[in-house]
């Protein structure tokens, strides 16, 4: 019997698999609450190794990857080399003792989102027109909010005024269609601050985060929405995949359709609780109780 | 880019996908390593859109000036900067003849 743990990612199960029983407990208190017992869409098999047994590469970024041949990628550079069975869903991973860690976890993390995204791309029944966004998500009265915005505008310290209602992820959520309702959820991954919740909600409302004096919320467009939204979004970069033009335009497509679907707001925010008065005020105004 | 009135510029679509939003544009570079999303105010934005290669930087100049109220130095500046990042970017070619 494999060592193994199993987590969701979205609406994908992956299971890792690991003879190193130290990274697969790393792996379960980083997934936690987000493990199940479920078939997997992907099997990931891990091999741990020291870095001279990974290949080496030049001119890439950090979190970036660079093809080594169809089947294998480089990503770090020089943490992972993984190489993709597509007939059998499992993907081989050399990653680097260094990247298994809990402070470089991380990295792993972003290498995730890529798979993330490669899944979304070679998935046939792709609708849901998913995209992770650098946010704070919060359940209230069983209706979702994002609150999204760069780093130091106030993510965390949203999910933090926010404890009495559900914070999903103080850092990044997962925006998703499903049928015509807007979703959010959250990634799998450990929380910068909040503690997580392993739960989904119909969006209500998507903010951008502005600190200031006052707090007050103002309708924003369409455009404004897509052109703010963008660049918090984590790129999708799909693995094993040269065309890097379809995903994000995908992305654009997908963007724009939820730019249609949801309310979105600027919310000018002090450190207190009254922002959620102002957000039910205009949730009563528009008759959404 | 001595004679850059006298050029063409033509946007590389294969490194772009781009939607206009408002009077700004919005660009995704797409080049692998350089995956960026940038935000063209509307000069730039002007500029991008004309950047087909058939028109020269010259009367796009010209253009500006007329469009935006700006005066032909401050025209000739934005041009400049927006080509030299553009094409730093590989999102746009210069030539000397119109394609």
């Amino acid at each position: 019997m494999d060592k193994s743990i199993t987590t969701r990612f979205g609406s994908y199960v992956l299971r890792f698999i690991c003879e190193d029983q130290g990274v697969l407990d790393l792996l379960d208190l980083h997934f936690h609450d987000y493990l199940l017992d479920a078939q997997p869409d992907v099997s990931i098999i891990i091999t741990v190794v020291t870095p001279e047994k990974i290949s080496t590469v030049k001119n890439v970024s950090a979190s970036r990857y660079e093809f080594l041949d169809k089947e294998t990628v480089n990503f770090g550079p020089n943490l992972i080399e993984g190489r993709w069975d597509f007939c059998n869903k499992r993907f081989n991973l050399l990653i680097s003792k260094s990247l298994m860690v809990q402070e470089e976890l991380w990295l792993f993390d972003r290498f995730l989102c890529s798979l993330y995204y490669t899944l979304v791309m070679n998935d046939t029944n792709r609708n849901h027109c998913p995209f992770i966004v650098h946010s704070s998500g919060v359940i209230r009265d069983g209706r979702g909010y994002v609150f999204f915005g760069p780093p130091e505008s106030g993510k965390s310290t949203i999910a933090s005024l926010s404890r009495k209602f559900t914070v999903i992820h103080d850092d990044m959520n997962i925006v998703t269609l499903d049928g015509k309702s807007v979703m959010i959820e959250g990634v799998p991954f450990n929380p910068k601050l909040i503690n997580r919740t392993n739960e989904k909600a119909p969006l209500s409302m998507i903010c951008s985060l502005h600190k200031s004096d006052t707090v007050k919320l103002e309708r924003g467009s369409a455009d404004e929405f897509t052109r703010k939204v963008l660049a918090e979004i984590f790129l999708p970069m799909p693995l094993f995949s040269n065309d890097r033009k379809s995903a994000f335009q995908y992305l654009l497509t997908c963007v724009r359709e939820l730019s249609q679907k949801v309310p979105y707001y600027r919310l000018y925010f002090k450190k207190d609780e009254r922002f959620w008065d102002i957000i039910e005020k205009e949730e009563d105004k528009n008759g959404k109780h | 880019m001595e004679n850059i009135k006298d050029c063409y510029i033509k946007r590389i679509e294969e490194n772009a996908v781009w939607t206009k939003l408002d009077e700004d544009v919005m660009i995704i570079a797409t080049v692998e390593n350089q995956e960026k999303v940038l935000n063209l105010n509307k000069t730039a934005a002007f500029l991008w859109e004309s950047s087909d290669g058939k028109i020269p930087v010259g009367t796009l100049i010209e253009q500006m000036c007329q469009k935006f109220d700006v005066n032909s130095e401050t025209a000739l500046n934005d041009a400049v900067e927006f080509i030299e990042d553009m094409k730093k970017r590989g999102l746009i070619a210069v030539s000397a003849t119109a394609v």
